[in-house]
C-alpha cells in the first residue's frame, strides 16, 4: 500500500458541499455534533492550557438547598460558576422558558466572587429574568431537575447501591436547563468582554463551561443529598455511571431567530464542518491510526443511538433508520477498507451520500471529522466573526446590480409562490405575554402586522418587485430611502451574498415547516445529541454525555 | 438609573424604533446607533426617546412635515449607505444621532470624519469620537447647518478636543428606560387562546 509522506494540503483537492445542498431545512434538521462543535473545543483548551477546576465553597444544607463555588483557573484569568439550590413546588416545574421558578440557579461569574457578591446573586439568579446583573456576571443560567432519575439516583446511593444504568441512558442527566442567557441580557457582561477572557474566545463557549461546571453541580447535589439521607451507607457515583450523565436542555421558538438574524456567523459554523468534511475527503490514502479511530467513532455512535430515545413518531423512525444505516456503515466502510485505504474517506462519503439517510449521512460527516483532529480543529478558530464588518448596506450598487444579485445568489426563492396560503401560512412574533419569539397561524390569528422579519424568501421576492419599478441606474442608497421597508432585506442578501452558508435555502413562513429543523442546526453546533423533539417547535437534547469531568480532563482524548 | 449592557441598548432600541414606526431594517441601524453613542459615553436617551417620538408621530421621515427638519436616521443611514465622506446638511433634528453613521464611513475608508454644527466639531472614528467645542451642542435638538468632511491626515487635531471615553456599559434613566420599553411594547402581539395553546408548543409541567 503506497504511503503518503507530503503533509495533508490544507486547501482540498475535493471542493466543499454547496450552500444549495447544506443549508435546507431537512438537512439542517438532521445535523449532528461533531469535533467542531463548541463543547468540544472548549474541552481541547480546557485539556491543553491544563485549566484546574476547584470547589472552594459548598454551602448546601441536609435539604440540598443553599449554594456552592465552582472555580476555574485559566493562564489568563479565573472563572467561577456560583449555583443555588432553590425548592421548587412540583406544580411549577416547567422546562418552557416562562417559567418563574426552578430547582437551581446560576452565574459564570468573572473572577471569585466575595461573600457581598454571593448574596447578590443570592437574591438575583433565582428570580433569572426578573432580576438585573453586572458586568462581572457573564452567564446567567438555570435547571430543573428530572425528578425521576433524581430521586432515583439519589435513593439508590443512599441505600448504598449504584443506580439502574437503563435509567440512567433513558433519561441521561440529573437537571436540564430552560435557559443560558448571554451576551448582555438582564445586565450581564456583553458578548465583547467575554471573550477578553482568552479561555473564552469562540461562539458560546462562556455558555458551555456554564454547562460542563452544571454538570458537576448536579452530580455533587445527588451525592450530597445521598449522604445527607443516609450517611452511614451512602456511595458516591461510579466513574462509569457518572460519565454517562450529561445536562439536559430544553430548547423552543426562542432559538429560532438567531440563526436568520446572523448570517455571517452561522456561514462561518458551516463553512468551517463543510471544510472540514472536503478535507478529510481529499486525504489520498487513509491512516491506520485514523482509521482505528474512524471505527471506535462509529461504535460509540453506534451505542449513542440505542440510548437515543423519543416519543415523537417522526424522530422514532428516522433514529430507528439510522441505527440500520450505522450498521450498513460499518460493513461498507470495513469491506472499502478491506480493498484499499487509497481515497478511503471519499469513498465512504460518496456511498453515504448515495445510500443513506440525510440522518445517515450527516452522522456520517461527524464521523469522517471525528479521526482528523490534527488536519481539521483549527477550522474551530474560524468559527467567529465580527459582524458589525459586514453591516453596513453598500447603496452605490445600481438597483439593476441588486437585481442582478438577487437571481445570481439567491435564485431559490424565484419560484416560490407566495400567492398561495400555504407559502404564507405562517408568521413569527414576539409574544407580549411572554417576550419570547412564537409562530402564529396568519389566517387564523390575530397579530401579523407585528410579523417579526423572518420571512426572507417572501421579503426578497417582495424586494425583486419592488427593484423591478424602479430605474435601473438609481443607486440603492436612493432606493432604500424611499423604499425603507426594504433595508433589511437589502442588507441580509448583500451579507448572504458573501456569505452564502448564512442562509436557509426554504421558507420559513411555509405551512409544514418545522422550526425543530432550524433549531437543530445550531444545537448540533453546540454539541447536542440525542435530540428529542417534544412537537414541531420544540426539543431536548443532551449536552456533555460522554464527556469527561473536570478531574478527568487529562485522560483520553477530547 | 439602569446600568446597561451595550447589547441590551441595541436591542432596546431597535425594538423602540420599530415600535415608533420605522422599518426593520432601519430599526436595525438605529440599534447599533443607539450602542455606539453609548460606548462613547454620551447621553443618548433622551435624545433617542424625543426623535422616536417625532416619528412615531410622523410615520414618515422627519423631512416631509412642518417643522421641516431632516431625521438624522435617514440623512445618516442614506450617507453611510453611499459611504460620503463629505457633504453639507441643513436642519437636521438631534444631530448627534449622525455621529455614529460617520463613524461607518469612517471604518469603512479607514480615515476619520468630521461633523461640525453650530460651534461644535467632532472627530469620529470607528469606535470613538473627539468633541471640540460645548457638549451639552452634541445634545441639540437642532442643527441648522452641518458639515460633514474627511480629517486631512496630519491634520492639527482641534485646540480643546476631548476624547469622550469608551465605555461598556451605559447608565440610563427609568424615564428613558420606561419610554423606550413602552414603544418597543407595540411590536409584540398579546396572547390570544390558540396562541397560548400552540404558539411555542405544548404547555406542560415537566415532572419527568
Amino acid at each position: 500500500m503506497k504511503r503518503s509522506i507530503e503533509p495533508e494540503p490544507l486547501v482540498p483537492s475535493i471542493a466543499a458541499r454547496s450552500p444549495e445542498t447544506v443549508m435546507r431545512l431537512a438537512r439542517m434538521g438532521a445535523a449532528h455534533p461533531t469535533r467542531l462543535s463548541f463543547l468540544r473545543t472548549l474541552l481541547r483548551r480546557a485539556k491543553a492550557e491544563k485549566w484546574q477546576f476547584t470547589r472552594p465553597n459548598w454551602n448546601i444544607g441536609a435539604d440540598g438547598f443553599g449554594h456552592a463555588v465552582y472555580r476555574v483557573d485559566t493562564p489568563a484569568s479565573t472563572l467561577s460558576l456560583v449555583a443555588f439550590s432553590t425548592y421548587l413546588a412540583s406544580e411549577n416545574r416547567t422546562d418552557r422558558v416562562i417559567a418563574d421558578a426552578w430547582d437551581s440557579s446560576y452565574v459564570l461569574y468573572d473572577g471569585i466572587p466575595d461573600a457581598a457578591e454571593i448574596e447578590r446573586l443570592s437574591t438575583a439568579a433565582p428570580r433569572q429574568e426578573a432580576a438585573r446583573y453586572t458586568q462581572r456576571d457573564l452567564t446567567l443560567s438555570r435547571a430543573n431537575k428530572s425528578v425521576r432519575l433524581f430521586d432515583h439516583v439519589v435513593e439508590a446511593l443512599s441505600a448504598g447501591r449504584q443506580p439502574d444504568p437503563i435509567l440512567v441512558d433513558k433519561v441521561g442527566y440529573l437537571m436540564r436547563t430552560t435557559a443560558v442567557y448571554g451576551n448582555g441580557k438582564f445586565g450581564i457582561a456583553d458578548r465583547e468582554q467575554v471573550i477578553a477572557h482568552p479561555a473564552l474566545r469562540g461562539p458560546f463557549q462562556a455558555e458551555m463551561l456554564t454547562v460542563w461546571l452544571i454538570r458537576c453541580f448536579t452530580v455533587d447535589l445527588a451525592e450530597h443529598s445521598a449522604r445527607a439521607k443516609s450517611p452511614e451507607t451512602a456511595v458516591p457515583l461510579d466513574r462509569e455511571v457518572r460519565q454517562r450523565l450529561g445536562v439536559g436542555n430544553a430548547t423552543g421558538l426562542g432559538m429560532a431567530p438567531f440563526l436568520v438574524k446572523h448570517p455571517t456567523l452561522i456561514h462561518q459554523w458551516v463553512a468551517a464542518r463543510e471544510t472540514a468534511l472536503a478535507r478529510a475527503r481529499s486525504i489520498e490514502v487513509a491512516g491506520a491510526n485514523e482509521w482505528l479511530a474512524f471505527c471506535e467513532a462509529l461504535q460509540a455512535a453506534q451505542r449513542l443511538v440505542r440510548v437515543w430515545t423519543t416519543d415523537e413518531p417522526t424522530q422514532t423512525t428516522r433514529t430507528k433508520v439510522l441505527s440500520e444505516e450505522l450498521t450498513s456503515l460499518d460493513a461498507r466502510a470495513r469491506q472499502l477498507e478491506a480493498t484499499s485505504r487509497d481515497r478511503l474517506w471519499d469513498g465512504i462519503w460518496k456511498w453515504a451520500s448515495h445510500n443513506l439517510s440525510l440522518e445517515g449521512q450527516e452522522m456520517t460527516l461527524a464521523l469522517l471529522l471525528e479521526p482528523h483532529g490534527e488536519l481539521i480543529d483549527d477550522l474551530a478558530d474560524t468559527m467567529a466573526v465580527d459582524e458589525d464588518a459586514t453591516f453596513r448596506i453598500d447603496g452605490r450598487m445600481t438597483c439593476a446590480e441588486l437585481s442582478l444579485l438577487i437571481e445570481a445568489k439567491a435564485q431559490w426563492v424565484l419560484p416560490l409562490d407566495f400567492a398561495t396560503r400555504q407559502a404564507q401560512s405562517r408568521f413569527w412574533y414576539v409574544s407580549e405575554e411572554k417576550l419570547e419569539p412564537r409562530l402564529g397561524e396568519r389566517f387564523e390569528e390575530p397579530g401579523s402586522e407585528c410579523e417579526m422579519p423572518l420571512a426572507t424568501a417572501r421579503d426578497l421576492q417582495a424586494l425583486q418587485t419592488g427593484l423591478g419599478k424602479a430605474r435601473g441606474e438609481d443607486l440603492v442608497a436612493t432606493f432604500l430611502l424611499a423604499h425603507p421597508e426594504h433595508r433589511h432585506t437589502v442588507r441580509r442578501l448583500q451579507q448572504t451574498a458573501i456569505c452564502p452558508y448564512g442562509d436557509i435555502r426554504d421558507n420559513l413562513i411555509d405551512a409544514v415547516m418545522r422550526p425543530i429543523d432550524i433549531l437543530r442546526l445550531k444545537l448540533a453546533f453546540f454539541g447536542a445529541n440525542r435530540f428529542d423533539p417534544r412537537s414541531d417547535r420544540w426539543l431536548r437534547i443532551t449536552l456533555f454525555r460522554d464527556a469527561p469531568f473536570p478531574d478527568e480532563l487529562g485522560a483520553g482524548a477530547q | 438609573m439602569i446600568d446597561a449592557s451595550l447589547n441590551e441598548i441595541e436591542a432596546l432600541t431597535a425594538k423602540a424604533a420599530r415600535g415608533a414606526g420605522l422599518s426593520w431594517g432601519l430599526s436595525e441601524d438605529t440599534g447599533k446607533a443607539a450602542r455606539w453613542l453609548a460606548a462613547c459615553g454620551s447621553d443618548w436617551a433622551p435624545g433617542l426617546v424625543a426623535l422616536l417620538g417625532a416619528h412615531d408621530q410622523l410615520r414618515g421621515p422627519l423631512d416631509t412635515n412642518l417643522h421641516r427638519q431632516l431625521s438624522p436616521l435617514f440623512a445618516g443611514t442614506y450617507s453611510a449607505d453611499l459611504c460620503i465622506s463629505e457633504t453639507a446638511l441643513a436642519n437636521v433634528a438631534y444631530p448627534l444621532w449622525l455621529l455614529p453613521f460617520a463613524a461607518r464611513v469612517a471604518a469603512d475608508r479607514r480615515n476619520a470624519v468630521r461633523v461640525s454644527w453650530d460651534g461644535l466639531s467632532v472627530v469620529v472614528w470607528p469606535v470613538g469620537c473627539a468633541v471640540a467645542g460645548s457638549q451639552s451642542d452634541l445634545l441639540a435638538a437642532r442643527a441648522e447647518h452641518i458639515v460633514w468632511a474627511p480629517v486631512m491626515p496630519g491634520a492639527a487635531p482641534a485646540g480643546s478636543a476631548v476624547d469622550l471615553p469608551h465605555c461598556v456599559r451605559s447608565a440610563i434613566r427609568r424615564a428613558d428606560w420606561r419610554a423606550l420599553e413602552a414603544l418597543g411594547a407595540r411590536t409584540y402581539v398579546p396572547a390570544s387562546v390558540q396562541s397560548r395553546a400552540t404558539g411555542a408548543g405544548a404547555g406542560l409541567t415537566d415532572n419527568d
